[in-house]
């Protein structure tokens, strides 16, 4: 018999949005950090020492299952040579930037039509996210109309902890008020989201992937997933009608 | 020449037998299957996910021409995401259900007169056939009485390998005791079963005329059988009684 399932978590990152590399996007954050920083360098070279700092940052996020706050981020790792208290004031801006030069992300096909069908289908939705920036997710549930549908935003820059730590998810239950048992987590990552959301006492896990991919995955006890979906339209075929 | 024919090997899919597109009956197989599984997702959908994965695997059997067990088809390639310990001792029957959900598999009406016959005038029968199933085809010849004619059963789900792979059509006249060049083949497919039978060098093909296959593999022209036939029944006049000198 399956759990019954309240609240839906979705990822953010390959789940439910996905990056495109939209070079002008891409340039202007690079200038807009330097415009911030109120530096002279030349910002394509900055912005490449930029990710060599933050590569050791990862590293250490990834070791310790942990997220610094954005003024830490800043002032501790990646522009350490900037007086502090004014790094500080603009770290949130800075990281949303950052962020951007990675790209421009974009809903997966069928996004907003599967979100809001399931809301009306009397399923909380909530986002679990590893995510560095903390304005970039609000910024863009309100833009995108997407706030009403979302009860439970946890993101590893709030939070502090990093998925898989269960306790980033035990956190987004607890936000929604439903039991973890009550809980699914949809993701992309089958090692990095099966793990520490069975640990976390989750019902249900769902695994987005295609099938040329599942095809090329190894399976142990700790990485089985309960369901593997190719399409995030899918999750309507699983997650019916809530009879409340 | 014919004379020089001591071994005739058949396809099934097509050959010996059709597909007949049974919605009952198919509908009924995918209700079933999806209940084994245990799956929480509508039946449809989950039958839909599975034809998706399936696409993958038909895809690297057709290029490797290699054919998966019939466990390794359902714990590897169509629910890795369910336990293995539930999934394998339940592969069999999976696989069979799969089948049924395309059709219901009738054998074509002179089969067994022809099998009969064939065997009573000296030649010995095999069946080389690509099939997913380890047991469907057996369990056919079992109930149809037609077991005690055939000498060689090979199918693709238990060799491995599949059909063009002339190696398919060598371990066929390896295990009835006749070399190539005395075995035929008979099948409806004017490439697949063409090109394998002449390269693992069987003394014949002989193609069954069949418009269903032709329209969904058109022959290519570079592999021509030895005769066309319309019925199976056209086989009795190609092999007379053997004698045995």
């Amino acid at each position: 018999m399956p759990p019954e399932i309240k609240a839906i978590f979705l990822d953010l990152g390959n789940t439910l949005r996905f990056v495109v590399k939209d070079e002008l996007h891409m340039a202007l954050a690079r200038q807009a950090i330097i415009h911030l920083l109120g530096s002279e360098k030349d910002p394509d070279s900055f912005c490449e020492e930029l990710n060599t700092r933050y590569k050791e940052y990862r590293k250490w996020a990834f070791d310790n299952l942990a997220e610094a706050p954005e003024t830490e981020l800043w002032t501790r790792w990646l522009a350490p040579e900037f007086p502090s208290e004014k790094i500080s004031s603009i770290s949130e801006e800075l990281t949303y930037q950052f962020r951007q030069t990675n790209g421009r992300r974009v809903v997966v096909e069928d996004g907003k039509e599967v979100i809001i069908e399931l809301h009306k289908r009397g399923y909380k939705l909530g986002i679990i996210s590893n995510l560095i920036s903390t304005k970039e997710i609000p910024k863009w549930l309100e833009e995108d109309g997407y706030e009403p549908y979302f009860s439970s935003v946890v993101l590893s820059s709030v939070c502090g902890k990093r998925k898989p730590d269960p306790a980033i998810y035990l956190e987004a239950a607890k936000r929604a008020d439903v039991a973890p048992e009550n809980c699914v987590y949809v993701g992309d990552n089958l090692n990095r989201d099966v793990t520490g959301t069975k640990e976390a006492g989750f019902g249900m896990v769902v695994i987005i992937i295609t099938p040329e991919n599942l095809a090329k995955s190894s399976f142990t006890d700790h990485n089985q997933p309960d369901i593997i979906i190719h399409k995030f339209r899918q999750l309507l075929d699983i997650f019916i009608e809530r009879s409340v | 020449m014919n004379n020089a024919i001591e071994a005739i090997f058949l396809d099934v899919g097509n050959t010996l037998r059709i597909v007949i597109n049974d919605t009952d009956f198919m509908s009924e197989s995918k209700k079933q299957l999806v209940k084994i599984t245990g799956s929480p997702m509508e039946p449809d959908a989950f039958i839909d996910l599975l034809e998706e994965r399936y696409k993958i695997l038909r895809k690297q059997a057709k290029e490797k021409l290699i054919e998966a067990s019939e466990k390794e088809m359902w714990t590897k390639w169509m629910l890795p995401d369910f336990p293995i310990e539930k999934i394998a001792p339940l592969s069999g029957k999976l696989t069979r259900l799969w089948r049924d959900c395309d059709g219901r598999r009738i054998p074509r009406e002179d089969v067994s007169e022809v099998v009969i016959e064939l065997h009573k005038r000296g030649y010995k029968l095999g069946i080389i056939a690509n099939t997913i199933t380890e047991t469907e085809i057996p369990d056919w010849l079992e109930s149809d009485h037609l077991s005690d004619y055939f000498n060689t059963v090979i199918l693709s789900s238990k060799l491995g390998i599949r059909k063009p792979n002339p190696e398919i059509y060598l371990e066929a006249s390896r295990r009835i005791g006749s070399e190539p060049a005395h075995c035929v083949y008979v099948g409806d497919n004017p490439v697949r079963d063409v090109e394998g039978a002449q390269a693992a060098g069987y003394g014949m093909m002989i193609l069954l005329h069949e418009p269903d296959t032709l329209k969904k593999e058109p022959p290519t022209g570079l592999n021509n059988p030895d005769k066309v036939i319309h019925s199976l029944s056209e086989l009795l006049d190609i092999f007379p009684i053997r004698t045995t000198a």
